[in-house]
């Protein structure tokens, strides 16, 4: 008995139920449609507000730049308006057999790549041995104090250069002994050589020393005859730390709010402040755009740079948003998507403030002049529109 | 058995795949779950007037009096459905735990059967779809509801006379349900964004019952001897009800409130009778009613709420009254059930009724596979509603064990 009732099972009971809940399991469900949408509440439709929001304040502040102990691809030099770029510059590699030479002579070699300012502005420097670390994330514009290098450089004019040339001047061969011997004496350093610029009218952008090509890196061009012969031999030195800070020493425009500047090198971001109160706490933000009025008269654009700015927000996925100008009509609007930045503010899990920088503010010195909350024209002050909807 | 253990483990794994059904269980707190047990589901009654030994009886704890063997019974429940509203046609299907249930029996003499089971309560799955022009940007937003109330029981009986059988029912009825709101755009400017709010349901319901097996000699009148009725009341009550509110964005999840309140699960009756025709053919209807009117949903008003009633008729048959051949014992049930649901839109009722089939086949001495099959309809197209058909199919095994009993020695 016990063994037909498992055949029945087995051959007709369960072939019934797999034949019979097969279908109704595989079922063939749709996707969801619009069937059955009329019998929703219409209170759960999902109905989207928007709202505009003028910056309640705005200001400058400064920053150390973005990747400033990374590998960058430029450095600057040079003054204009009372900003300075100084450049640092510590050339490697030095064989330790050039302890017996005598050094004829020593050059470096610079590749321009931009400028800002005066383009026909000429380029004077002066040349001040290092006497510490530079390289460090805390050096910045206001590091520069004079027990960092030898007040007593060597003063040298450049003249006038445009983008994309080389450019040499001769470095004292003392400081290049003292390197050398450096590689085995650890009583001599190599700090390198701190450029201070001495003109005013134009800032100078340089290939850095990580550029791909040999041809860009700046290079150390030392001539000296080995100790027993006649022969003047010569010995090119591509492998280089450099660095450059800048700023200006007079930073009180930094609190100015009619005017807001984003400027790279310093690095001077700007700050605004918006008041999101008129958008329900909680609520999905579902679109969020910053529209930025460049002053093209007080901005001052690097020659090669992009001409985009970024729009900064801490404590969110994406912290940087980059905006681009989607009007040329008066001063550029420079638009950002910072959706994410108002959802976290209406969330209350950040502050009011966005901040704005330069693209890539670690390379380059060029300055975007933004009307603030308190520009003259209501129109060009900072604008947030936002398209939300409630969540209870 | 090896073979039949495997196949329902195969096909409970399955169970998760729901997939949607009619949005009238946006309302309240879903579709009310009717469940009394799986001889019920199959005659379509509830077995409010349902006593006997095979089988367990959720609906009446006095119905557990006549178990005279611990018993043990589960079922799932898989369902396909087609919607069809002014809008156009589409079809789900999707399977559900129907319910687990233990009952033992303690005292045979005083009919006094502890019982512990689990059933739903409610179920709430939905997903309804639309096209809208949100800020000038067309979106879909997608609106989707899932889970339900379940009720985790107690139950007790107890026979003061033969004919007569008492119950005790304490329900615990818990559960949470999601409603989710999906906006997706087309422009990839804007941000997606879903809010799931949660509501964390839990309750007590105290539920009595009654069950005279033998009407004639309850009323001392021979002629009512084939009859049986029976009653159950349920008590009212206010669940605790704790909602979630959860933003999620691409980049960010947000909980945007977590509120308190109330949910009313009202008073509730339902008479049942039967009829044994013969030794062959029981003949049972049940009638069962809920003051849902003026309810209050998480303190909202009860929009879309009002009384329900439902009404089932059915028969169960056995081909002979002393079986020879495995065919004999095979159980045979149908019937019919109309359900004037407590969902009533835009001023239209919305209404039920289906068709009710099964059998339960015997797989064991003491155990049977219950099968079922539901084939019915809810609801109108009158007003811009929806109308679903479906088809229900219902798995279960009941069987029983002598466990906990002394027996006598000769």
């Amino acid at each position: 008995m016990a063994k037909n009732i498992t055949n029945l099972l087995t051959w007709i009971i369960l072939p019934l139920i797999l034949g019979v809940a097969a279908p109704v399991l595989s079922g063939c469900a749709d996707d969801p449609s619009p069937v059955g949408s009329f019998l929703l509440p219409r209170g759960d439709l999902v109905s989207v507000d928007s709202v505009i929001i003028i910056a309640g304040k705005s200001s400058g502040e400064k920053a150390a730049p973005f990747s400033f102990t990374a590998l960058r691809s430029t450095f600057a030099l040079g003054k204009s308006e009372g900003f300075e770029a100084w450049a640092f510059l510590r050339f490697l590699g030095f064989p330790d057999s050039l302890s017996n030479a005598t050094l004829q002579s020593a050059e470096i070699r610079l590749q321009t790549l931009y400028h800002v300012g005066d383009s026909l502005g000429s380029v004077s420097l002066s040349v001040h041995r290092a006497l510490g670390e530079w390289n460090r994330d805390s050096f910045v514009f206001d590091s520069l104090t004079p027990g960092i290098y030898d007040l007593s450089g060597s003063n040298l004019n450049l003249g006038s250069f445009g983008d994309n040339e080389s450019v040499l001047f001769p470095l004292d061969t003392a400081f290049v002994r003292e390197w050398v011997r450096s590689v085995s004496d650890t009583s001599f350093k190599n700090f390198g050589v701190i450029l201070e610029p001495t003109n005013s009218t134009v800032i100078k952008g340089f290939h850095s020393g990580t550029s791909d090509s040999a041809a860009q890196r700046p290079t150390l061009t030392i001539r000296y005859i080995m100790s027993g012969s006649a022969q003047v031999d010569t010995l090119v030195l591509s492998s280089v730390l450099d660095k450059f800070v800048a700023g200006m020493s007079d930073t009180t425009f930094l609190s100015d709010s009619t005017l807001v500047p984003a400027r790279g090198g310093a690095a001077y971001r700007g700050v605004i402040g918006f008041d999101v109160s008129p958008v329900p706490a909680h609520a999905a933000v579902h679109r969020a755009f910053l529209d930025l009025t460049l002053d093209n008269i007080s901005s001052r654009r690097a020659s090669n740079r992009p001409d985009s700015l970024l729009a900064l927000y801490g404590g969110v996925l994406n912290p940087i948003q980059i905006g681009a100008p989607i009007s040329q009509t008066g001063g550029p609007v420079y638009r950002f998507n910072v959706t994410e930045f108002v959802q976290a503010m209406v969330r209350g899990i950040g502050d009011s403030n966005i901040r704005l920088s330069v693209f890539d503010e670690e390379n380059t010195v060029g300055l975007f002049m933004i009307h603030g909350s308190a520009a003259a024209d209501p129109a060009v002050r900072p604008k947030l529109t936002v398209l939300y909807s409630p969540t209870r | 058995m090896r073979k039949f253990i495997v196949l329902l483990m195969t096909v409970g794994s399955s169970l998760t795949a729901t997939a949607g059904g009619p949005t009238y269980s946006r309302y309240g707190i879903g579709d009310l779950a009717y469940f009394g047990s799986n001889r019920a589901f199959a005659i379509g009654v509830l077995g409010i007037g349902l006593g006997g030994d095979g089988f367990i009886n959720r609906f009446n704890p006095a119905g557990l009096s006549r178990i005279s063997l611990t018993r043990l019974s589960a079922g799932f429940e898989f369902s396909t459905m087609s919607l069809k509203d002014q809008t156009g046609a589409t079809k789900f299907a999707r399977g559900d735990f129907q319910s687990f249930a233990l009952a033992v029996p303690i005292s045979k003499e005083h009919g006094i059967t502890l019982s512990a089971q689990t059933n739903p309560y409610s179920n709430v799955d939905y997903k309804v779809q639309v096209r809208e022009l949100t800020a000038g940007s067309p979106s879909t937003q997608t609106f989707s509801g899932i889970g339900g109330l379940s009720s985790l029981s107690l139950g007790l009986s107890y026979s003061p006379r033969e004919d007569l059988s008492l119950g005790l029912k304490y329900s615990y009825v818990y559960g949470t349900i999601d409603q989710i709101t999906k906006v997706e755009f087309d422009d990839v400017s804007f941000t997606n964004s879903e809010l799931h709010a949660s509501r964390f349901h839990g309750g007590s319901v105290f539920t009595l019952g009654f069950l005279v097996e033998d009407l004639g000699s309850f009323l001392g009148s021979p002629s009512l001897k084939p009859f049986q009725v029976g009653a159950v009341i349920s008590t009212p009550a206010k669940l605790s009800v704790r909602e979630e509110r959860l933003l999620l964005t691409s980049s960010s999840v947000d909980t945007t409130a977590v509120l308190r309140g109330k949910t009313d699960l009202p008073f509730s009756f339902g008479l049942g009778a039967g009829y044994q025709a013969n030794e062959r053919m029981l003949l049972t209807t049940d009638v069962f009613l809920q003051g849902w009117q003026g309810a209050n949903f998480f303190g909202g008003s009860s929009v879309g709420i009002r009384n329900s009633t439902r009404i089932a008729a059915g028969v169960e048959f056995l081909p002979k009254r002393v079986p020879s051949t495995y065919g004999d014992r095979i159980a045979y049930r149908a019937g019919f059930a109309y359900n004037s649901s407590y969902h009533s839109i835009s001023g239209r009722a919305i209404n039920e009724w289906y068709l009710s089939g099964g059998t339960g086949l015997p797989i064991g001495p003491d155990a049977r596979l219950n099968l079922a099959l539901h084939v019915g309809s809810r609801g109108t197209l009158d007003g811009g509603l929806q109308k679903s058909t479906f088809v229900r199919f219902s798995v279960s095994i009941s069987a029983s064990e002598a466990w906990f009993l002394t027996l006598e020695e000769d």
